[in-house]
């Protein structure tokens, strides 16, 4: 495995087109800023909370909800639902994020997703979740900040293109941890460029395919990372040598119940930090097979693992 | 497993045993049912020196019920309660009985616990939980949680198993019986083996049951007969799919008893004019199983129990089987 990139967590931001009757919620998460319709600005003068035009946002990517669908309409043995993440996005290099069109129950995780990523995001939260998100936000603010790199086993080298975008969802989703290489790094595991010998264009016609290919040739023996017994759960893996700390977001509404993680390499403290349950401990921890595996009891939307040697 | 008896079993039919219209279970008819089978399938005179054969007052019992169905088909309380008694009676505790299944809302729907003694248990994996440590894994569809984990009951907690299934005809596997009931009714995350047309179910199954400890904890099988699933299964919400064998079946080998309900449900197929399990034509993989005698969701494998026997779990050719038919 390789670790590179740092980039340091912040704490999102709100926009609000409402008058600051819900201040006191914004103030108690450690929100310093909104930002808010410029024919608002006056409103917020009092409240504590600096008002900033929401011009500002010019440079922010909109990015959608995150989330989880069960697919339906699609006739399969096992129901293995459709995750929207955008952690795809931000490997990819966006930075600034704004979260436009949250729907009620969204802003929770989206504020989670883009702290676990590193990314200077903006919320815009449904009413319904003020207080959800405001406890979010004081969560995110409890966690001690550590600068780690990203760890990945696969270099992508991104040719721009929608489909390698969709590839890039794909790995994502498999929990294969890969970075953005602008030519091969022979010091990872296994790159993938598109139009290679290894990879030809037409193989990346159906992404999912092509994910699990990728993951073949790597062979899970490799992989920093493994998730099991959950769907909906996507890891974000930092750190180097005696320390690492994996991001683990749940895309789901109800809580992921008895994830197992497996992390390459022995280390002998595990640490939990989640978002719903301050007490919550890593169980089963053990060294198996060259890597360190536990259990999390119940992972509601966000928990930060910490492994020391 | 195949434990003491390999290829042997007991086969006891009582025409009074189930009300075919209210599918109300007499229950002396099941208690003569059960002592007669099991003596029958032991040799034995005396039913406490029947279950004494395979279990001491100091073991702790797991009985695996089949609750995938509930509540219209499942392993009958009727008939857990009688081994519970027979477990009592050789001088296992109450409290070392433990009722399981994998999912709390199957088990929800049946009252177990009124045929049971005080102090028994009824649990299920959703509450206790899967051993991290004891697992199969295996990659069949590029799916990327590749571990089925065995229940932790079994693997921290019971000595013996006694498998209660139910004579099921099943959509993947073809049918499910003893080794379906302990292999995907132990472990975690295995309904994946499953995906489009195309079902492992041929070499999981049996890879399942043959692991350790759950193959040495597995003692005696006790078949549920009493009602049957021949189309549908395993969960048959229509009753027009369900028949009533009124029989139970004993045995050690699990693939013997396996294999005999293979029989069961092909007959009863042929004779409701059903496609054979054993039909892997394209034209039978269409929409719409749950209703269609005639539809396949997927190639169906009951080849498993063959393939089970290759394993070293029991006798499935039908020649040397010791079969014991009572008329009750």
């Amino acid at each position: 495995m390789i670790a590179a990139l740092f980039l340091a967590a912040v704490i999102p931001s709100i926009f609000t087109s409402e008058s600051p009757t819900n201040a006191t919620d914004l103030v108690k998460a450690g929100i310093k800023r909104v930002y808010v319709p410029a024919a608002n600005i006056g409103q917020w003068k009092s409240s504590g909370i600096e008002a900033v035009p929401d011009s500002e946002l010019k440079d922010y990517t909109n990015i959608p909800a995150p989330g989880m669908k069960m697919r339906a309409d699609r006739a399969a043995a096992t129901s293995i639902p459709w995750v929207d993440s955008n952690g795809w996005r931000y490997r990819r290099g966006v930075k600034r994020a704004y979260y436009s069109n949250l729907m009620a129950g969204a802003a929770p995780l989206a504020a989670a997703e883009a702290y676990a990523y590193g990314a200077e995001a903006v919320l815009a939260p449904d009413r319904a979740d003020t207080t959800a998100t405001a406890a979010m936000l004081r969560f995110l603010q409890s966690i001690p900040p550590v600068d780690l790199p990203a760890v990945a086993n696969i270099g992508v080298v991104d040719d721009g293109s929608a489909l390698l975008g969709e590839v890039l969802n794909l790995l994502t989703r498999r929990n294969l941890l890969y970075r953005i290489v602008p030519q091969k790094d022979p010091k990872l595991e296994l790159n993938v460029e598109l139009g290679s010998e290894q990879f030809p264009k037409a193989s990346a016609a159906n992404p999912s395919d092509f994910a699990a290919r990728v993951r073949e040739k790597l062979s899970d023996e490799k992989r920093s990372l493994r998730v099991y017994n959950t769907s909906t759960v996507i890891g974000y893996l930092t750190g180097s040598g005696p320390r690492v700390r994996l991001h683990l977001l749940n895309y789901a509404r109800r809580p992921a119940k008895d994830v197992h993680i497996r992390i390459l390499g022995a280390y002998s403290k595990v640490r939990l930090l989640d978002s719903a349950d301050a007490q919550m401990q890593a169980m089963d921890v053990s060294n198996h097979r060259g890597g360190t595996e536990f259990r999390v009891p119940s992972l509601q939307t966000y928990t930060v693992v910490d492994l020391e040697k | 497993m195949p434990g003491p008896f390999p290829g042997r079993l007991s086969t006891i039919h009582r025409a009074d045993s189930v009300d075919p219209d209210s599918e109300k279970i007499n229950l002396a008819a099941v208690q003569q049912m059960m002592r007669d089978g099991m003596l029958a399938f032991t040799g034995d005179k005396d039913i406490r020196d029947a279950w004494a054969r395979f279990f001491v007052p100091e073991d702790v019992v797991g009985i695996k019920i089949n609750a995938s169905g509930a509540p219209n088909i499942n392993s009958s309380p009727e008939i857990v309660g009688e081994i519970a008694k027979n477990l009592v009676a050789v001088g296992v505790k109450p409290e070392n009985i433990w009722v399981h299944e994998r999912f709390q809302s199957q088990v929800n729907t049946v009252n177990y616990a009124a045929f049971l003694p005080n102090g028994a248990h009824v649990v299920t994996a959703d509450t206790m939980g899967y051993d991290p440590y004891t697992y199969v894994e295996v990659s069949f569809f590029g799916e990327d949680d590749t571990r089925s984990n065995l229940q932790r009951l079994v693997s921290e907690r019971l000595t013996k198993i006694v498998n209660v299934p139910n004579m099921k005809d099943h959509g993947a596997s073809g049918v499910t019986g003893c080794l379906k009931n302990i292999a995907y009714g132990e472990y975690s995350n295995v309904a994946r083996s499953h995906y489009s047309n195309d079902t492992h179910t041929l070499s999981f199954i049996g890879t399942l049951a043959s692991m350790e400890p759950l193959r040495s904890r597995t003692v005696l099988n006790v078949m549920d007969g009493l009602k049957g699933v021949w189309h549908g299964g395993p969960f048959a919400p229509d009753k027009k799919f369900r028949f009533y064998p009124r029989r139970i079946m004993f045995g050690t080998d699990p693939v013997a008893l396996d294999r005999v309900l293979l029989d069961v449900i092909e007959e009863k197929r042929r004779e409701e004019k059903a496609i054979s399990v054993w039909d892997r034509s394209d034209d039978s993989l269409k929409p719409g199983f749950r209703k269609d005698p005639n539809a396949n969701n997927y190639i169906r494998e009951p080849g498993h129990i063959e393939y089970a026997a290759g394993l070293g779990l029991g006798i499935a050719d039908k020649k040397k089987l010791d079969i014991r038919e009572v008329k009750a």
